[in-house]
C-alpha cells in the first residue's frame, strides 16, 4: 500500500503530463482557488487533502461513488498491488448486484480520473491513500458502505394528487407567464447592457439591481431568472460579464409559449437522467418530497450543496410553473413524459392570449390590454420606453424615445402608420404634435467629429447664437467657425449629449453628412477591464514554476521529484546512464541531496551509493 | 388562463394588485362602479383606467359592508383573463382581518380590546407599541383598554396590519334642537343614504365628488345627530360658505353659528373653526386646544379630511369618544397617511352612486390645452445666457405669454375667466392689462370675498389670482381658466386648479383650462408632468401652437 507520499509524487507527475484545457478543467471541478500552490507538488498535496476530498465525494452520484468504493476496496487488498483491472471491476459490481455496462463504468472511471480520485496505471485502476481512508471513515459518519451504495432505490412517497388539476394548472400558467416576461426583460436589459460577474460568484450588486428594476422583480429573485436564462443558453459567460447569445434574440421574437419551452426544456436536460426517469414514470404524483429523497438517495454526501442545488432546481420548477403546490402542471407532466414541445404546446393553451392592438393616450402612454405579441412589442420599444412589463404591459413616448427611433431610421410617417395599424383608438393628439414636431425639428442641429474634437452645424444662425451665449454649453467652449458651424475641442459624444440635454434638436452625423445613432454613454463600471480569471492564473504560475527551456524544465523537475522523496524516505527507482551510455537502473532509499549528487542506500547490493544527478534520467516511485 | 365567465371582459387584473379597466369596453361602466367599491382609482386617462387594490382600501370597503367573496365575484365577473392567486389569496385574507379584533365597552362602561379568537391577541400583543397600550388581560380573549389609548391603538395595531372596529359607542354630546329647512328642498336620495349609512356605522368618511354637496351632508348629519357641533376647515372663505349654507338651509340662526378664527372667537352651539386656528402655536404650545372641550361637542366634521394638517391627527386621537364625520373627494392623501384618516376619524362609510351623480350632470368636464410660445431671439438669448436658477422665471413670464392670455380672453369674451399666476409683479401687470382685479395672498379677507361675490355675480368677467385661490373655495361660474405660471405643476395642485372649473354650472358652457408655456425652456418639463397628471385625471389634453392658436381652437 503506497503511503500519501508516494501518492503526491506520482500524482504529481500525472498533473504535470495534462494539458492547460484538463488542468484548467481539474481546478475547477475541485475548486481549486488557493493561491498559495507553487508547483504541481503544491497541487498534487492540496488534491489529496483530506477535506479536499470529502468535498469532491460530495459532488459524485452513488453508481460513480460504488465504482471509486470498488477500487478503494481493492487497494486495500494486501494480496494485490492495489490495481484493479476493468475486468476485476465488472466482476466486483455484478458480485455486488449493480447493473454495470462497458461504456457505463470507463464513463464513471473517466469522472474519477478527471477529478483526479483514481488513475489508470500498467496493472489497471487504482486510487489514493487518502480516499481509501475517507471511504473507510465512511460509516462512522453516517454515510453507506460499499454495500450499501450498491442497494438498489427504494421509493418511499406515493401521495396521491389531491390537488384540483384545474387550480394547479391555473397557477402554473400564471408562473410560467410571469417568469418567461422576467427572463426575457433580464435578458434584454443584458443586451443593452452586460452584467459583471463577480471573481468569487455571482453577479455584481449594481447589475443585480439593474435587473430587477427592469424586470420589474425583487432583488432576491433575480439570481434564480439569471440561472434560468443560463441554462436556456440565452447568455454566457465571457471575461468577467455576461453577454447575450447571438440566438437569443430571435428566441425572445417568439410567443410566450416557445419562449417558455425552451426555458423549461434547458431545466429538463439538465436534471441527471436517473432522477428524469424516475419522475416521468411519477408525473402525476406529488414530487417535491419524492424528489428531494431521491435527489439524497443519489447523492449520499451531497449534504448542504446538494441540498442547495436541488432547492434551487425545485425552485426553479415551480417558477417555471412546471410544478405548482407541489403537484407537477398539465405541461410539467407533459414536459417528463413527452419533451419540451408538447409542453409548449399544452402551456400555450393555458397562458393569456395575445393581443395585436394597443390603447395609446393622452398622457402619451400606450398600454396593451393583454400580453402584446413579440415582434409587435420590439418594434414598440424603439419608438417608446418600457414602463411595465406585465400581464398588460404599459410604454411611454417621450421626446427623447422619439428621437432615438428617428437615429434608427424611422420618420414621421413610419412612425404614424406603425401606431395607426396597432392603436385601437387612433393617435391622440399630443402624441401626434410630438412626432411631428420631433421629425421637423430633428437634425436641425448636426455634431460631428474633426481631428481635433467635434464641430456643431446648422443652418439656423440663431440657434447657434444661443449656444453661443448659453450658460448650459459654456463648458463645451465652442467657438464660432464662420458661418453656420461651431467648433468644440470636446469629442462629439459629449457634445452631442450636452446639447440634447439642453433641448437642442442635434443629430450626430458621420463624414459623409448621414445621421448615425449615437450609443448612449456607458458607465465607468462597464469600462473596467474584467477580473482575471483565478483558475487559469493558478495554470500560469504551475508553468512557470520551472525553468522555461525544456530541458532545464525536466531537470528542475527531476530534483523536485528526488528533493521529495529524501524528505518522505520513499523507496524510488532511478535511472542513471552510464559512461557507455546505457541506462541502469537502482532501486534507492535516497538519505540526501547535494553538491550535486545523490546519496542513497541501494538495498539490492546493500551498498550506499552517490549518483551525480547530471547522470540520473528518469525516477519513478512504486505506484 | 382566460376566464371562462367572460372571456373578454372589461378588467385586466394583474399581480402586482393594479386593475386595468378597459373604458371603451360595453361593460365598462358597471365594472367601474362595482371596483371602485374597493380600489383606488390611481390613473383615469382616455382609454385604460388603473385602479389599486390597497388594504386600506379593502378595509374600507369591508366597513361599508362589503365581504371579500363579493369582492372577487366582481373581479371575476369582468376580468378578461385569471385573477392571479396572489390577489385571490390576498384580498381574502387581508378582509378576514378586518373585525377579528373589536373595541367596545362592558356594562360598566369600561374599554375593552376583543378578539375573535387568541391567536390574533397573542400576535398583536408581542409588538412593543401595541403592548404598550395594552393595560390588563381580562381573559384569554380580552385586554382593558384605558380611554386616553383609544385612538393610539387603533392607529398602532392599523400599522401592524390588524384594523380594530370601533363599536365603543360615543358620547351624545349637549343636545341642540335643529333640523333641515322644508322648503320645497330637501336632500337628494344619494345624500340621504350617506347620512344615514354614517350613522348606523358610527364615525367615519363619507366620499363624494366635487359638486356633489358634502356640505349639504354635513348638514344632513347635524340634523340626524341634533347636537353640539364643531366644524374644521381648511381656510376662513370656506367657513363663511358652511356658515352661509347652514343659515340657508338649517333652522340654525346666526345666534347659533359662531366663527372661530383669527379676528372672531365665538363659541357657540354650532362652531366652525379653521384647521390652521387649531394648530396654530404659541410658545411652543397649541394656543387653541381649549376649543375642543370649549363645549360637549356630540358632532365633529372635518371637511375636506385629505387635506387634514398632521397635527390635527394627534389631536384627534384624543377625541375618539366624540362622533366624528370626514367629508372629502377623495381618501388619497398627498402624503400617504390615508391610514390615520381610517384609524381616527374612521373607514369610509358610504360609497357614492357615481353612476347616479354623474347621469344628474353634476359634473362637467374640462378641454385642458397647452399653449406652446416661441420666444422671440432677444428673449431666447437671455434666457439661454441666464443661471438655472433665473431660467424658470424667464420662461414662466415671458413678455410673449401677455399677448396670448388676450388673446385668449378675447376669444372667451362673456364667460367667466380666471387667470392664474405665480409672481406678484406678473399678475400686477396681467392685471393692469386685462383691466381687471388682482387677487394675492395680501389681499385682505374682506376685500377677497368682496371679489369673489362680484365674480360670482357675473358683475366682474375676468379676475387675476396667485396661488391664494388653490383651496377650497367656490367659484361656480369660472369657466375658463389660465394658467400663466404657476409652481412645478404638480399633481394635487392641477387637479385642484381644475376641479375649480368642474363645479355645476348652471349656463351649460364647456369649461376650458389653458397653460402658457415657452417652448424649449424649463417651462416644458413642467407642462410634461402636467400633460400626464391632468391626461391621468381623464381630461382632455391637446397642444396647440400660439400662432395658430385661433384657428385650431
Amino acid at each position: 500500500m503506497p503511503t500519501s507520499s508516494t501518492s503526491t509524487l506520482a500524482l504529481a507527475g500525472r498533473l504535470r503530463a495534462l494539458g492547460d484545457t484538463e488542468l484548467g478543467g481539474l481546478l475547477r471541478a475541485r475548486s481549486v482557488r488557493d493561491a498559495g500552490i507553487g508547483d504541481f507538488f503544491d497541487l498534487a498535496e492540496k488534491l489529496l487533502d483530506r477535506v479536499s476530498i470529502h468535498a469532491a465525494l460530495t459532488r459524485l452520484d452513488r453508481p460513480t461513488l460504488t465504482m471509486l468504493a470498488v477500487l478503494a476496496e481493492r487497494g486495500e487488498e494486501p494480496a494485490t498491488d492495489g490495481a484493479a483491472t476493468a475486468s476485476e471491476i465488472s466482476t466486483r459490481l455484478a458480485q455486488l448486484g449493480v447493473p454495470a455496462d462497458e461504456p457505463t463504468a470507463s464513463r464513471q472511471l473517466e469522472t474519477l480520473a478527471h477529478l483526479a480520485l483514481a488513475g489508470e496505471t500498467d496493472g489497471g485502476w487504482r486510487t489514493w491513500d487518502t480516499v481509501i481512508d475517507e471511504l473507510r471513515d465512511w460509516p462512522s459518519q453516517g454515510l453507506p458502505t460499499l454495500d450499501e451504495l450498491a442497494a438498489p432505490w427504494h421509493p418511499q412517497h406515493h401521495v396521491e394528487i389531491d390537488a384540483d388539476q384545474g387550480t394547479t394548472n391555473a397557477l402554473a400558467a400564471e408562473r410560467a407567464f410571469a417568469t418567461t416576461m422576467a427572463v426575457a426583460e433580464i435578458v434584454t436589459e443584458q443586451q443593452n447592457e452586460p452584467a459583471r460577474e463577480l471573481a468569487k460568484g455571482g453577479l455584481a450588486l449594481p447589475d443585480v439591481k439593474r435587473l430587477a428594476l427592469a424586470a420589474g422583480v425583487e432583488v432576491d429573485d433575480v439570481h434564480a431568472l439569471q440561472r434560468i436564462a443560463v441554462r436556456a443558453g440565452l447568455l454566457e459567460h465571457d471575461s468577467g460579464q455576461w453577454t447575450v447569445t447571438a440566438d437569443a434574440g430571435p428566441w425572445l421574437l417568439q410567443s410566450t409559449a416557445e419562449v417558455w419551452g425552451r426555458l423549461a426544456g434547458a431545466w429538463l436536460d439538465e436534471l441527471p437522467s436517473d432522477i428524469r426517469t424516475l419522475l416521468a414514470g411519477r408525473t402525476h404524483d406529488r414530487w417535491d418530497e419524492e424528489f428531494e429523497s431521491l435527489v439524497a438517495w443519489l447523492y449520499p454526501a451531497g449534504g448542504q450543496w446538494m441540498r442547495d442545488r436541488v432547492g434551487a432546481r425545485v425552485h426553479d420548477a415551480e417558477l417555471l410553473g412546471i410544478i405548482a403546490n407541489a403537484t407537477p402542471s398539465a405541461p410539467g407532466s407533459l414536459l417528463l413524459d413527452e419533451g419540451a414541445d408538447a409542453a409548449s404546446r399544452t402551456m400555450a393553451t393555458l397562458l393569456p392570449h395575445e393581443v395585436e392592438q394597443v390603447y395609446l393616450q393622452h398622457d402619451l402612454s400606450i398600454v396593451s390590454p393583454g400580453p402584446l405579441a413579440p415582434r409587435l412589442d420590439a418594434r414598440l420599444r424603439t419608438i417608446a420606453t418600457v414602463e411595465s412589463h406585465a400581464l398588460a404591459s404599459s410604454y411611454r413616448v417621450s421626446p427623447a424615445s422619439v428621437n432615438r427611433a428617428l437615429a434608427v431610421g424611422e420618420t414621421a410617417e413610419s412612425i404614424t402608420e406603425f401606431l395607426s395599424s396597432i392603436s385601437l383608438t387612433g393617435i391622440p393628439q399630443p402624441l401626434a404634435y410630438l412626432i411631428a414636431e420631433s421629425a421637423a425639428r430633428y437634425g436641425l442641429v448636426r455634431v460631428g467629429r474633426t481631428p481635433t474634437g467635434s464641430y456643431v452645424r446648422s443652418g439656423i444662425e440663431n440657434l447657434l447664437g444661443a449656444m453661443l451665449v448659453d450658460q448650459g454649453l459654456s463648458a463645451l467652449s465652442l467657438t464660432r467657425e464662420g458661418r453656420g458651424e461651431l467648433r468644440s475641442r470636446y469629442d462629439e459624444a459629449t457634445v452631442f449629449w450636452t446639447l440634447s440635454e439642453a433641448r437642442y434638436p442635434v443629430a450626430a452625423e458621420d463624414a459623409d453628412g448621414t445621421i448615425v445613432p449615437l450609443a448612449r454613454r456607458r458607465t465607468a463600471a462597464a469600462a473596467q477591464p474584467p477580473a482575471p480569471d483565478p483558475v487559469l492564473a493558478i495554470v500560469e504560475r504551475l508553468r512557470h514554476s520551472t525553468p522555461d527551456a525544456p530541458q532545464d524544465n525536466d531537470r528542475a523537475w527531476l530534483e523536485r521529484q528526488l528533493d521529495a522523496a529524501v524528505k518522505a524516505r520513499l523507496t524510488i527507482t532511478v535511472t542513471v546512464t552510464v559512461q557507455d551510455g546505457s541506462s541502469v537502473d537502482y532501486v534507492l532509499e535516497p538519505t540526501g541531496l547535494g553538491g550535486g549528487r545523490l546519496r542513497g542506500r541501494d538495498r539490492k547490493a546493500d551498498v550506499e551509493r552517490t549518483l551525480p544527478l547530471s547522470r540520473i534520467t528518469a525516477v519513478s516511485s512504486e505506484v | 388562463m382566460n376566464s371562462p365567465e367572460a372571456p373578454n371582459g372589461p378588467l385586466i387584473v394583474q399581480s402586482d394588485r393594479t386593475v386595468l379597466l378597459e373604458v371603451a369596453h360595453p361593460l365598462a361602466d358597471d365594472a367601474r362602479h362595482d371596483l371602485s367599491v374597493f380600489a383606488e382609482l390611481e390613473r383615469a386617462p382616455e382609454h385604460i383606467h388603473t385602479y389599486r387594490i390597497t388594504k386600506l382600501g379593502l378595509w374600507n370597503a369591508r366597513a361599508a359592508g362589503h365581504t371579500s367573496a363579493d369582492m372577487l365575484a366582481t373581479l371575476e365577473k369582468y376580468s378578461k383573463y385569471a385573477i392571479p392567486q396572489v390577489v385571490t389569496v390576498d384580498v381574502t385574507e387581508t378582509v378576514g382581518r378586518y373585525g377579528r379584533l373589536v373595541i367596545e365597552r362592558d356594562e360598566e362602561g369600561v374599554l375593552l380590546l376583543t378578539a375573535t379568537d387568541a391567536a390574533v391577541l397573542a400576535e398583536i400583543a408581542r409588538g412593543k407599541k401595541v403592548a404598550a397600550l395594552l393595560f390588563e388581560r381580562r381573559s384569554e380573549n380580552t385586554y382593558v383598554v384605558q380611554a386616553w389609548a383609544r385612538g393610539q391603538l387603533k392607529q398602532e395595531l392599523l400599522k401592524i396590519g390588524w384594523p380594530a372596529e370601533d363599536l365603543a359607542g360615543y358620547t351624545p354630546g349637549t343636545p341642540h334642537e335643529m333640523s333641515l329647512l322644508d322648503n320645497g328642498w330637501h336632500l337628494r336620495p344619494y345624500q340621504n343614504d350617506a347620512v344615514n349609512s354614517f350613522f348606523e356605522q358610527g364615525s367615519g368618511v363619507v366620499v363624494l365628488p366635487c359638486g356633489a354637496g358634502k356640505t349639504l351632508v354635513g348638514a344632513g348629519a347635524m340634523a340626524v345627530g341634533k347636537t353640539n357641533t364643531l366644524i374644521l376647515v381648511t381656510n376662513t372663505v370656506s367657513a363663511r360658505q358652511w356658515r352661509n349654507e347652514l343659515l340657508k338651509r338649517t333652522t340654525l340662526t346666526e345666534e347659533e353659528v359662531g366663527e372661530y378664527s383669527g379676528l372672531v372667537k365665538d363659541v357657540k352651539p354650532v362652531t366652525i373653526a379653521t384647521y390652521q386656528m387649531l394648530t396654530a402655536k404659541r410658545k411652543g404650545e397649541y394656543a387653541h386646544l381649549a376649543l375642543l372641550d370649549a363645549l360637549d361637542w356630540g358632532l365633529v366634521i372635518y371637511d375636506e379630511v385629505h387635506l387634514l394638517p398632521a397635527p390635527v391627527f394627534k389631536l384627534t386621537a384624543d377625541l375618539q369618544a366624540r362622533r366624528r364625520l370626514g367629508l372629502t373627494a377623495t381618501l388619497v392623501r398627498e402624503d400617504g397617511r390615508e391610514g390615520d384618516v381610517f384609524s381616527l376619524i374612521g373607514p369610509k362609510r358610504f360609497d357614492a352612486p357615481w353612476k347616479e351623480i354623474e347621469a344628474q350632470g353634476f359634473i362637467s368636464p374640462a378641454s385642458c390645452f397647452e399653449v406652446r410660445i416661441d420666444l422671440p431671439q432677444q428673449d431666447r438669448l437671455e434666457y439661454a445666457a441666464s443661471a438655472d436658477d433665473v431660467r424658470y422665471r424667464l420662461a414662466a413670464t415671458a413678455p410673449a405669454k401677455l399677448d396670448v392670455v388676450k388673446r385668449l380672453v378675447a376669444k372667451h369674451a362673456g364667460e367667466q375667466i380666471l387667470v392664474i399666476g405665480q409672481y406678484l409683479d406678473q399678475i400686477d401687470e396681467l392685471a393692469l392689462a386685462l383691466d381687471a382685479p388682482a387677487l394675492t395672498g395680501s389681499t385682505p379677507v374682506a376685500e377677497r370675498e368682496r371679489l369673489y361675490q362680484s365674480f360670482r355675480d357675473g358683475t366682474t368677467k375676468v379676475l387675476v389670482v396667485s396661488k391664494v385661490a388653490n383651496f377650497s373655495v367656490d367659484l361656480p361660474e369660472a369657466t375658463v381658466a389660465i394658467q400663466v405660471s404657476g409652481s412645478f405643476g404638480s399633481r394635487q395642485e392641477e387637479a385642484q386648479r381644475l376641479g375649480r372649473l368642474l363645479r355645476p354650472k348652471e349656463s351649460g358652457l364647456p369649461a376650458n383650462f389653458y397653460t402658457l408655456v415657452a417652448r424649449d425652456t424649463v417651462d416644458q418639463d413642467f407642462a410634461q408632468n402636467r400633460q400626464r397628471f391632468l391626461a391621468e385625471q381623464g381630461y382632455s389634453y391637446t397642444i396647440l401652437d400660439s400662432d395658430t392658436l385661433d384657428a385650431a381652437a
